[in-house]
């Protein structure tokens, strides 16, 4: 089932933040690697993905450098900053109430562990 | 790699154009070209053929103007330029006081010139004359023509001859003059207009530049600028056959269309020097 693209909208911020926590990443490697996770549920597009990181390097929630790939070619590689883990702090409280609230008014049956 | 792909530099190029900051475009080109191999080496690790994976991979990015568009709203042209203009600002006042301290030089602190070799000499006593060395910290401090003057260094010297029985006393200052801005130059004039006065209402005239006479026994005040450094200029002066009885000798200038006076106190620990 396609996800409706808006619904993407306000949580890719957050998504890509998750990535960085677990490491540092270029581009396509997040786009793969998201994708894969959610058994290509999200397909994050370039349009979408390099505003979005440009945006939190210049916040400061991330920084760049350049460096060799496995593949052997330069990538520029993105970093989660300490300013970027406050940030995923926040989005991620955002998202666990703005999810326990739609559930409560849709009165959707969330099984035990899920 | 580049070289490669023309039509991945080609979609790039055509994303980046609508970045309205030209410094920022070509490490988008780069960025997104290299994004587009990423994905290229993705198909053709899926068994595509490369012409095949090149196809896929451009049509996976998309519409390289909407891209372009969402990357111009953040990429902002005033910020590119205020990052850029301050920059250059930066650079240029660099170069500014590298070409300001070159034109003036990069004199030393300025080594006071009699404090060293008199040092041993505090009291110096022949069969003919006794030499009384003392040096001074007077606190005087004026303001002049966006210059501050003070007195670093200040030695006092009595001379009494024992063969006539007579003393003359003489004051060596260093004067510093210093200014908040690399590009002022020499204070105007202060080696030659600066002139002293005492408590007894004795005058010691500036003769730096004038023919020495027998008549006011030879009081005057005279000197050269020595030293300079960045932002302060000294001058090592002196005052000639200071009154025996003197408590205080005043220094004086009269010049920038402004005025100072810095009072040298001749008196230590309550005993006249």
């Amino acid at each position: 089932m396609q996800i409706d693209k808006s619904l993407m909208a306000g949580s890719t911020t957050l998504l890509i933040l998750s990535l960085l926590r677990e490491g540092e990443k270029y581009g396509y490697e997040m786009i793969a690697e998201l994708a894969r996770r959610s058994d290509d549920t999200f397909q994050l597009k370039e349009g979408t993905l390099y505003p979005i990181l440009h945006g939190l390097e210049k916040e400061g929630a991330v920084k760049s450098c350049r460096r060799e790939a496995e593949n052997g070619r330069e990538r520029k590689y993105y970093r989660i900053t300490a300013a970027g883990l406050s940030l995923l702090e926040e989005k991620t409280q955002q998202w666990a109430l703005f999810t326990e609230k739609v559930n409560a008014v849709i009165g959707a049956a969330v099984p035990a562990g899920v | 790699m580049l070289q490669q792909h023309p039509s991945f530099r080609r979609w790039a190029e055509q994303a980046a154009a609508h970045i309205r900051f030209p410094g920022d475009r070509p490490a988008v080109i780069r960025e997104l070209t290299e994004h587009m191999e990423d994905r290229c080496d993705a198909f053709l690790a899926e068994g595509l053929s490369k012409a095949e994976a090149e196809k896929a991979a451009l049509a996976a990015m998309g519409d390289a103007d909407e891209t372009g568009k969402a990357l111009a709203l953040i990429h902002r042209p005033f910020l590119g330029y205020l990052y850029k203009a301050a920059k250059i600002a930066l650079l240029a006042s660099a170069a500014m006081l590298l070409l300001v301290s070159c034109a003036r030089g990069f004199d030393m602190p300025y080594s006071y010139g009699f404090s060293e070799p008199y040092s041993d000499l505090a009291t110096e006593s022949t069969a003919t004359h006794v030499r009384e060395i003392t040096y001074l910290s007077p606190t005087a401090k004026a303001e002049c023509g966006g210059y501050t003057f003070t007195l670093p260094s200040v030695m006092h010297r009595r001379f009494y001859d024992l063969v006539d029985g007579t003393s003359h006393r003489s004051l060596y200052f260093v004067l510093e003059a210093f200014h908040p801005s690399p590009a002022a130059f020499w204070p105007e004039g202060v080696r030659e207009c600066i002139y002293a006065v005492d408590d007894l209402g004795n005058l010691y005239p500036n003769r730096c530049f004038s023919e020495r006479y027998a008549e006011d026994e030879g009081r005057e005040v005279c000197g050269n600028g020595t030293g300079r450094t960045l932002l302060r200029y000294r001058y090592e002066m002196w005052v000639s056959c200071v009154d025996p009885d003197a408590q205080w000798v005043e220094l004086r200038y009269e010049r920038l269309n402004c005025s100072f006076s810095l009072r040298i106190p001749l008196v230590k620990d309550g005993e006249l020097l």
